[in-house]
């Protein structure tokens, strides 16, 4: 069947809900093949939703057009990899946490994994403009692999979480690290949707720990801790819904559980399961933009749906060749990325959605 | 300093330097040595060198309480871990376990010879091991006795020496050198060597009952008399160390101790404690040497410290340069040098090293005694980030920084003055008032001739005129977009438009090149206003406020009253908040 494609260029656009029709209708409209030459690991939208990059095992940054769906550019970051791209506020740079590169002849890590690194190493984390391929910034601490970043919303500030067990604390501007955090294990970091609140989880004895910081006061330590009664391995996700109601917390381990947790106590709202993991990837999971349902990639080459409120399966998407480790939906568009090792556009069918 | 207690708080902590001198703690005494205490490190131990224990609270920076025993100078402090206890040597010969939190002395252990220092293990609450350094003497790792009391060092349950050389060796060098200082192991003591495979040995003692105290009997009559070590019948029963700097530290996991070994300076080595087992003794403590690796020759150590994640370690030698190696717990032969720190200009003596702030800074103190200095280097980046001024004319002593407490740095002088260091902190009037302005110095106001002229309305003459003055420079003023976000009309922007449209266009991999229509979503909007201070966390704390009263009250049951009631759960916090009674719950 032909992907049908829209091709109108008026700017003032329909607003519409999704759906549960909507969400099965989604199919793929845009498929960018030999991109990347292995698998995507990272994807993030601009906060206008106009941009996505994705950053390969490759050492590849390759950017779209989200809106237009067009490849914009593609940027080698061979030296140190890209392990998470975040983008900040502004649309034209993106931070960039460094990842030993694969070596696409032989598959196995190139000489500079950090055992036996070589003192060029560093696991830095680099402020890239996309506008012109250089980096503007970097920002020096961490000593481990950076696995997880998270940007606020309303200033220049963001966190990131290494796994050396800390947590540092970054003003975009200034190039020195403003705090750090040290829990024990591999922890993971979400800023909230209004920008007040960071919630760094990680794993204590098998017991998933959420703990709240008001970003304002951060040095007064938690405002609020949780403790999840589900057992979990480290988590890699954590997200905050974008009506800053909700935590979904991921972790890679072989019976995958996504748990939907209450962002003010900590419940247990839902339980997603049914994808499949044996092989424990760090598989992604993201909300869509009205909070309504959540989604995940699973081993078997598929992403899986769910409804957030009631954690029913809502649809499983078929067409990857192989897992998908990073997916997002467009904060602002009716749209959904996801890559294997080629980069993904989906769309649901204009016909099933409520237009406002 | 301990951060285990410390990080169940979860403090976020800023990496900031230390700049000025705040305070200095002098008037109660000469100082020689610090600690601060593990829980909560507000309470500065100072020893001084009348023998006395000073405590100080750091908050009121006032005197809180003193500890008397020693009869002699204070040598140095150290707290254990996740406790309130206290060791401490002293000049007059003896190690003092005190409990600080009851102000009483546990513990005191009389040896024959000077201590330099002792530190305690990781687990000292439950096995009591405690490691002193003589001066000029092998490193002694002590068992203490866990009954209050004063105790002569051969009344402790278990004594090893920690040398790692042959056993001849140490026999040897005590032979050819003039018997200056003595080391004392008195009669009736068990003390025997054994050789490890890599031809070094451990001179253990261990005994089941508690010899009598003698007067001063030699050590090494005793190693011969007990067969383990072969001693020449002339030996007179003294020994000697060619160096007088020792140290000796725990690493954090008290499986390992990293000692300078005294026969070969430059050296560095590893001893394993190990519990075994044998046959009708029931378990009991081995020591031997696992690993040993080496600074360039000659390179006295004056100091061995670890950092508080324990992952690295820093060697302070006789060569001008402060050593930092990475240390894997379990492997002790995977010891890595990291960083080497050194003035790059003028090449100084240090004195004395501390990691700092979460162990992202790294300070020396320089060992000069006219113009000492500090130096600060950022771990991370490898760099010198700033140089302090020491006080003039006087010699650093020890240095320590706290880890919690934002920026303070205590140094201790050997004239025994003790000044704090602390981050200035500007105090920015012109944040709370906007209007406010600051001068260097006083103005004297002039009072304008119409300032309290008033129209017959009530308004002012002046005010009016001021206002017209300033009027056109606000319309000048630029407008500062404080909310960060790039406008789509930024000149970066529109460049990275043209350029990545043009260079994508010969690109082959889409699969068509018609354009995408993405229809926006429409996000339901219902979060808490930004700007309302009242907002979100203010709820929080409600929510956990109401939560903490009602216990009964589980989290479940708030969590069925949303869902039935159809309502948003911050819809339940504001009825939280405005019925504190609890009323919703029930």
């Amino acid at each position: 069947m032909e992907p049908r494609v829209f091709t109108s260029q008026q700017r003032d656009l329909p607003i519409v809900r999704l759906n549960n029709r909507a969400m099965q209708s989604l199919r793929k409209t845009k498929v960018f093949k030999n991109v990347h030459q292995e698998q995507v690991c990272t994807l993030d939208f601009s906060v206008d939703g106009e941009i996505v990059a994705a950053g390969g095992d490759d050492g590849l940054i390759s950017v779209y057009s989200a809106v237009q769906g067009r490849l914009l550019t593609t940027i080698p970051v061979k030296r140190y990899g890209c392990g998470v791209i975040r983008f900040g506020n502004h649309k034209s740079a993106v931070l960039c946490a460094s990842k030993p590169v694969l070596d696409p002849g032989s598959g196995s890590l190139q000489a500079r994994a950090p055992d036996n690194a070589p003192l060029s190493w560093d696991d830095h984390i680099r402020y890239l403009s996309l506008t012109e391929s250089k980096y503007i910034r970097y920002f020096r601490g961490h000593r481990a692999r950076v696995v997880s970043i998270a940007v606020t919303p309303n200033d220049d500030s963001f966190m990131s979480a290494a796994l050396d067990g800390t947590m540092r604390l970054w003003d975009i501007r200034y190039p020195h690290c403003a705090g750090v955090l040290q829990v024990r294990g591999r922890p993971a970091v979400a800023v909230d949707p209004s920008g007040l609140v960071a919630a760094v989880a990680f794993s204590d004895l098998l017991k998933l720990v959420i703990k709240l910081y008001d970003l304002r006061k951060w040095d007064e330590g938690p405002f609020i801790d949780f403790e999840s009664n589900v057992t979990t391995s480290e988590p890699t996700v954590l997200k905050f819904s974008g009506d800053g109601r909700s935590l979904l917390v991921g972790a890679a381990e072989p019976n995958p559980r996504i748990q939907i947790l209450d962002a003010f106590n900590g419940c247990l709202q839902t339980l997603c399961r049914g994808h499949a993991n044996d092989q424990a990837y760090e598989l992604d999971a993201c909300f869509s933009p009205d909070s309504q349902y959540v989604l995940s990639g699973s081993e078997d080459a598929s992403i899986h749906i769910w409804e957030r409120a009631t954690g029913n399966p809502c649809h499983v998407l078929h067409g990857h060749s192989m897992y998908s480790r990073a997916l997002g939906f467009n904060p602002q568009y009716a749209l959904l990325v996801s890559a294997c090792q080629n980069v993904v556009f989906w769309q649901p069918d204009p016909a099933t959605l409520d237009y406002v | 300093m301990n951060r285990v207690l410390l990080d169940r708080l979860f403090p976020f902590v800023r990496a900031q330097v230390p700049e000025q001198v705040e305070f200095s703690l002098s008037e109660h005494g000469t100082g020689r040595c610090f600690a601060f205490t593990p829980l909560y490190g507000n309470v500065l131990a100072v020893g001084l060198a009348d023998g006395t224990i000073a405590l100080y609270d750091l908050v009121t920076r006032a005197l809180a309480k003193k500890l008397y025993g020693h009869t002699s100078d204070v040598f140095s402090l150290s707290f254990v871990p996740r406790s309130t206890w206290l060791l401490s040597t002293s000049l007059d010969g003896s190690l003092r376990l005190w409990d600080v939190s009851q102000l009483r002395c546990i513990v005191c252990v009389r040896f024959e010879a000077q201590l330099a220092r002792a530190s305690a293990h990781p687990r000292f609450r439950q096995n009591r091991l405690c490691c002193v350094s003589q001066t000029g003497q092998p490193v002694l790792l002590v068992q203490l006795p866990v009954e209050p009391g004063e105790y002569h060092v051969t009344q402790c349950p278990s004594v090893w020496v920690l040398w790692s050389g042959p056993a001849s060796t140490l026999t040897m060098s005590a032979q050819e050198r003039t018997p200056t200082e003595t080391l004392q192991v008195p009669e009736c003591a068990h003390v025997h060597a054994s050789d490890t495979e890599d031809g070094n040995s451990v001179c253990t003692r261990n005994s089941d009952a508690l010899p009598p105290v003698p007067e001063r009997a030699p050590l090494l009559r005793e190693l011969g008399t007990h067969g383990a070590v072969e001693l020449p019948p002339t030996l007179t029963g003294s020994i000697t160390m060619p160096v007088a700097y020792l140290a000796a530290e725990f690493d954090p996991t008290g499986a390992y101790i990293i000692t300078h070994a005294a026969e070969q300076p430059g050296l560095l080595k590893v001893f394993k404690i190990e519990r075994a087992t044998e046959a009708g003794s029931g378990p009991r403590l081995t020591v031997h040497c696992s690993a040993s690796f080496a600074l360039p020759p000659r390179a006295f150590v004056k100091q061995i410290q670890f950092a508080e994640r324990g992952d690295l370690f820093l060697v302070v030698a006789h060569d001008r340069i402060v050593r930092v190696f990475e240390w894997k717990p379990f492997e002790p032969n995977k010891v890595r040098l990291w960083r080497e720190l050194k003035d790059r200009v003028s090449s100084v003596q240090w004195r004395w090293a501390a990691f700092a702030s979460h162990d992202e800074f790294l300070v020396a103190g320089t060992a000069a005694s006219a113009d000492h200095r500090l130096y600060i280097w950022d771990l991370k980046a490898n760099q010198l980030v700033k140089q302090l001024d020491g006080r003039p004319k006087e010699s650093l002593s020890m240095l320590a920084y706290h880890a919690n407490l934002h920026a303070l740095l205590v140094l201790v002088y050997q004239s025994g003055s003790i000044l704090v260091y602390h981050k200035t902190v500007a105090e920015n009037w012109s944040a709370y008032a906007p209007s406010f302005r600051e001068v260097s110095e006083n103005v004297e106001y002039v009072e304008a001739e119409d300032e309290f002229d008033f129209d017959p309305d009530g308004s002012s003459v002046y005010d009016r005129r001021r206002r017209k003055h300033f009027a056109p420079a606000d319309e000048d003023a630029t407008v500062v977009d404080i909310t960060g976000r790039l406008p789509d009309s930024d000149p970066g922007y529109q460049r990275f438009a043209e350029a990545g449209w043009n260079a994508s266009s010969s690109s082959s991999m889409s699969s068509s090149n018609e354009e995408l229509l993405c229809l926006p979503v429409d996000i339901p909007l219902d979060l808490p206003p930004l700007a309302s201070e009242a907002s979100w966390i203010g709820e929080y704390r409600a929510l956990r406020r109401h939560e903490s009263e009602q216990q009964s009250c589980s989290a479940t049951t708030l969590r069925q009253d949303d869902a039935s009631a159809g309502t948003s759960s911050q819809a339940v916090m504001r009825t939280v908040r405005d019925d504190p009674a609890g009323q919703l719950a029930k």
